[in-house]
């Protein structure tokens, strides 16, 4: 017969066995709140970034003369441009 | 300084914790009639108990997120209300265990095992519903709500629903020598459940003032079976004979008699030493809160990981 499992023997056997998995399960805690401590301590080191940019668009109807007839939003210098990754098809009018 | 009383705290807790389970194996005296089986309660009682003051906190969290709208305390309702899943499945696993050793089988539909399992359904649909729902404001705001109605069923699932059933194994009355258990009423020919064994009352015999009953007791597992015969005396209102369950030192008492009924209030004397019963206690209250603390600290971690992940997906523009 298995030593480990006679009577008498078996409740220590038991007893190391729970005093394993605790061990197991407090170094795993220990390790996942240090985890957790340093993650929250690099997030409040760390800027936050800046604000994403509005995307914008500008509108700008040209005549063959090149007169401009009509300026829309955004920076005049690069009317002719359409910036902005959210800028629909539809208002890109050249 | 605050960071240091916290490392010694939580170390604390460690060898806290390993001291109840020193306690819990070598220390503490064995259940008499359940052997090494009935030190199972050191765990299990206390895993129920933070269970419960876990979906409380959860609840509570909830409660404070409708009314500020502050995501910290849905990480924090969301993490209490995980340890308090966790804390349940620990429950229902040892008591499953205890099933096993002294019913002989891990599940059966007691009353007990099958309101605790409602009760991880209702949590696992909180957790489906989160998963669910992909606007963020739209699933904390549910999921508040859902646990607040989910906490509403925990006492009645925890404490009344098991102990309305008529018949249940879970073995209230045994295992807390001095609770005020109220025992079974029990009519001539019927069946009943005393703690974990299954009473019958054979015959009921009046001779003067004393009356003498056969009971016939079925062990837990229906392993065997034994009449014992407890008799009362009428005119002073006591017990008189208390015979002993076979195997164990439990008595078998009764407690009150209806002759115009022919019926009996069966219960369990527990003889237990003062002093094991004081080593029995002291375990199961230190147990009881290294399970809080433990609670607390696992508590804290997930709801400072919720945090953090909240503030890299606003970070990374994931949520709007």
């Amino acid at each position: 017969m298995n030593i480990a499992l006679e009577a008498g023997v078996a409740i220590y056997v038991a007893l190391a066995v729970a005093l394993t998995v605790w061990i197991g399960v407090f170094m795993y805690l220990w390790k996942l709140d240090a985890q957790a401590r340093a993650l929250q301590q690099q997030l409040r080191q760390q800027p936050e970034p800046e604000q994403r940019p509005t995307p914008t668009a500008s509108l700008r109807a040209q005549r063959p003369d090149d007169t401009p007839v009509v300026s829309g939003m955004g920076n005049r210098s690069r009317a002719n441009t359409i910036r902005g990754r959210h800028t629909r098809a539809g208002n890109a009018c050249t | 300084m605050a960071l240091r009383v916290s490392q010694i705290a939580k170390l604390l807790l460690g060898l806290w914790m390993a001291g109840v389970l020193v306690a819990m194996f070598a220390i503490i005296p064995q259940y008499e009639g359940l052997g090494n089986a009935g030190r199972i309660i050191i765990m299990h009682v206390p895993t129920a108990w933070v269970s419960v003051l876990a979906f409380g906190a959860s609840a509570v969290f909830s409660g404070l997120y409708l009314w500020r709208h502050r995501p910290a305390d849905d990480d924090r309702a969301v993490a209490a209300a995980e340890c308090g899943f966790l804390f349940t499945v620990l429950a229902t696993v040892t008591g499953a265990i205890f099933s096993q050793v002294v019913w002989g089988i891990y599940w059966n539909w007691d009353p007990r095992q099958t309101s605790i399992f409602v009760l991880l359904l209702i949590y696992a649909g909180l957790f489906a519903l989160r998963a669910a729902l992909e606007d963020i404001n739209q699933r904390r705001q549910l999921s508040a709500v859902f646990s607040l109605f989910a906490f509403v069923t925990v006492p009645f699932l925890i404490f009344i629903a098991p102990r309305m059933a008529e018949s249940t194994l879970h073995p209230n009355c045994a295992f807390l020598p001095g609770s005020d258990c109220a025992g079974v009423l029990i009519e001539e020919g019927k069946l009943n459940l005393l703690g974990d064994r299954v009473v019958q009352l054979v015959s009921v015999e009046q001779q003067g003032d004393t009356v003498t009953t056969q009971v016939l007791v079925r062990e837990p597992g229906m392993q065997g079976e034994t009449i014992l015969m407890p008799s009362y005396n009428l005119s002073e209102a006591a017990a008189v004979e208390m015979p002993t369950f076979p195997g164990i030192t439990y008595r078998l008492k009764i407690e009150d008699v209806d002759m115009n009924a022919r019926s009996v209030r069966l219960n369990i004397e527990a003889p237990v030493t003062e002093t094991s019963d004081a080593r029995t206690r002291l375990t199961l209250l230190a147990s009881t809160l290294g399970f809080t603390a433990l609670f607390v600290w696992m508590f804290r971690i997930r709801s400072t990981l919720l945090g953090v992940q909240w503030q890299l997906d606003q970070r990374k523009g994931a949520v709007v």
